[in-house]
């Protein structure tokens, strides 16, 4: 059964706009904190969201997520152009990164990016084709 | 007075509709959208109320009232304990020493008083030590300033986890001194009132907090500013004739540094933290660990007050004058290290309580999603006509206010001054308009 979507909106992501990083993540916390969303929920949507995030700023050229709420879930679905992930299998392990020693300088680039997302969120997807672009999709429950 | 608190409201201040002429000072100081003019007068949402006292230091017409304590609600006790803030040391002349400013506290009334710098140098070192075995969040937050702690379960209730649960050294001491003066005195521990010298209102909410997990050891709080002339005559007496009676008090250089901003980061000697102070400061600090910007921070200090407690509501000196002679403590008592070797009388206690700062669930906390999320299209289109002038005559601070206030069925739409001139105007063209077609 198809699920009613409550509310919807995209947002756009840049590749290498590191002044706005964590933007997106944050409007979309506001979201869910003016809709009286439990405290433990809006934190690991907030860390998925980031994570996601920053990776298409790191990696990618554009992305546009997708932020839907529907009554028993928050769903995101994140498609970037970019590079795309050679190894997904590589990627999803802790500390492993491609990150370039600019961005690790920066702070960024531990590897610990789609392992946080895999570990917060209760169901997750993930589709790479090398130098056409990532879609990510992860979903919350809300209760 | 502790019942007052939890029977009015959970709030350590209170707005008196009696004084207050409305006008907006207060509306615009507060900077977490917490006041609404109604009917001439100002009042606060309890929901939204982080206690911080800004509202406080503006109010020039005193209908803003601290719900703290007087002299006379201790009478009661059979023995009292005075616990000053380290911000008392600060509020006289920089010759006036520690040793002298706690004497003559304790010539005003009280039956003994308790410096709390070595308790400060204990808590500091269980947070430092916390702190580096921490695998868990990051940053974590501290939780010394009442009004930061409140913000975060109000606001950011995700960020609650955050908190280092290290018990506050105020706390600490008055445990400790309870415990001490009734075994050493025969006195039953509630017959002895134990009673905290506050530079602020916000430590009231500590203090009014008695649940199963954590209880306050404070009977009450006495504002700086209220017992500051008496013991301003008081240190004059003991300064003026009565040196043999200024007693001592084995106070710790190094512990002063709690009270001075940065002060826990020098402290701790930890090189990753970050200090912030004054409320707005805090706010920007908060947004930013939750965009994930602070993730590499071990610790951040926060305190909502500019020069943390120097600068709270209810201190007298100003700031900066009480910021150089806090220094000039340090200084004069010379000690840069944690000292060693030296006996330690709080390190049997338990510090840690990860269960001392629950969520405060706001008017927003609810399972109905729908009927949320309808509010918030309605308040979108409400705002989406508003002027944007956030002038706050309709007696809601922000535009942005005004519509949330609107969908809730607190003001009316014409309540907007901007909004009832465009329909007189509306309405006076047409009367024109029909009085020439005639």
């Amino acid at each position: 059964m198809e699920e009613e979507i409550l509310y919807n909106q995209s947002f756009q992501i840049r590749g290498r706009d590191f002044v706005n990083g964590g933007s997106v993540s944050v409007q979309i916390k506001r979201i869910l904190k003016e809709l009286g969303v439990k405290p433990e929920v809006v934190y690991k949507v907030s860390i998925c969201c980031y994570e996601a995030e920053m990776n298409v700023i790191m990696y990618a050229d554009l992305g546009t997520l997708d932020f839907t709420i529907t009554f028993d879930d928050v769903i995101i679905t994140l498609e970037d152009e970019g590079p795309g992930i050679e190894n997904i299998e590589l990627a999803m392990q802790e500390g492993y990164s491609t990150a370039t020693p600019e961005i690790r300088e920066m702070g960024f680039g531990a590897g610990l990016g789609l392992p946080n997302i895999l570990k917060n969120s209760d169901d997750f997807k993930i589709n790479s084709e090398v130098s056409k672009g990532t879609k990510l999709f992860f979903k919350i429950h809300l209760n | 007075m502790n019942e007052r608190i939890s029977e009015t409201n959970s709030h350590s201040i209170y707005f008196e509709p009696s004084k207050c002429n409305g006008d907006m000072v207060c509306l615009k100081a507060c900077p977490v959208e917490a006041i609404r003019i109604r009917d001439g007068k100002a009042k606060m949402l309890e929901d939204k109320c982080i206690d911080c006292g800004e509202c406080v230091k503006v109010c020039k017409l005193g209908a803003i009232v601290p719900l703290t304590n007087t002299f006379n609600d201790f009478s009661k006790f059979e023995f009292t304990v005075a616990i000053p803030s380290l911000a008392l040391y600060t509020q006289f002349d920089r010759n006036v020493r520690p040793r002298t400013i706690l004497s003559s506290l304790k010539k005003t009334g009280f039956d003994e008083v308790v410096d709390i710098s070595r308790a400060c140098v204990s808590v500091i070192k269980a947070t430092g030590k916390y702190i580096k075995e921490n695998t868990g969040r990051k940053p974590l937050i501290s939780s010394f300033c009442p009004t930061c702690v409140k913000l975060i379960q109000v606001r950011y209730p995700e960020l609650i986890e955050n908190l280092v649960p290290v018990m506050s050294p105020f706390e600490l001491a008055a445990r400790v001194a309870r415990k001490d003066i009734s075994a050493r005195l025969k006195i039953q521990e509630d017959e002895i009132g134990v009673i905290y010298i506050t530079p602020c209102p916000s430590k009231m909410i500590f203090i009014a907090q008695k649940s199963e997990d954590y209880s306050s050891s404070f009977d009450g709080a006495i504002p700086i500013s209220e017992i500051y002339n008496t013991l301003f005559t008081a240190i004059h007496h003991i300064k003026g004739s009565h040196a043999d009676e200024i007693e001592y008090f084995d106070i710790s250089g190094f512990g002063l540094n709690f009270a001075r901003t940065g002060g826990l980061e020098f402290m701790m000697d930890n090189d990753n933290c970050i200090t912030v102070a004054g409320i707005n400061n805090v706010l920007f600090i908060l947004d930013e660990i939750e965009k994930g910007k602070l993730n590499n921070v071990n610790f951040v200090e926060m305190h909502a007050c500019p020069e943390s407690c120097l600068g709270g509501p209810m201190t007298v000196e100003n700031v900066y004058i009480a910021r150089t002679n806090l220094l000039n403590l340090i200084n004069h008592f010379g000690e840069t290290r944690i000292p060693v070797g030296k006996k330690d009388d709080y390190t049997n206690d338990k510090l840690i309580n990860e269960n001392i700062f629950e969520h405060i669930p706001g008017e927003k906390e609810n399972n109905d999603i729908k009927s949320a999320l309808h509010k918030m299209m309605e308040k979108k289109k409400i705002f989406a006509g508003l002027p944007k002038t956030n002038c706050g005559a309709c007696g809601s601070p922000t535009c942005e206010t005004f519509a949330e206030d609107c969908v809730n069925g607190e003001v009316k739409m014409l309540d907007c001054i901007v909004k009832e001139n465009e329909m007189l105007k509306q309405r006076i063209s047409n009367i024109e308009f029909g009085t020439q077609s005639e």
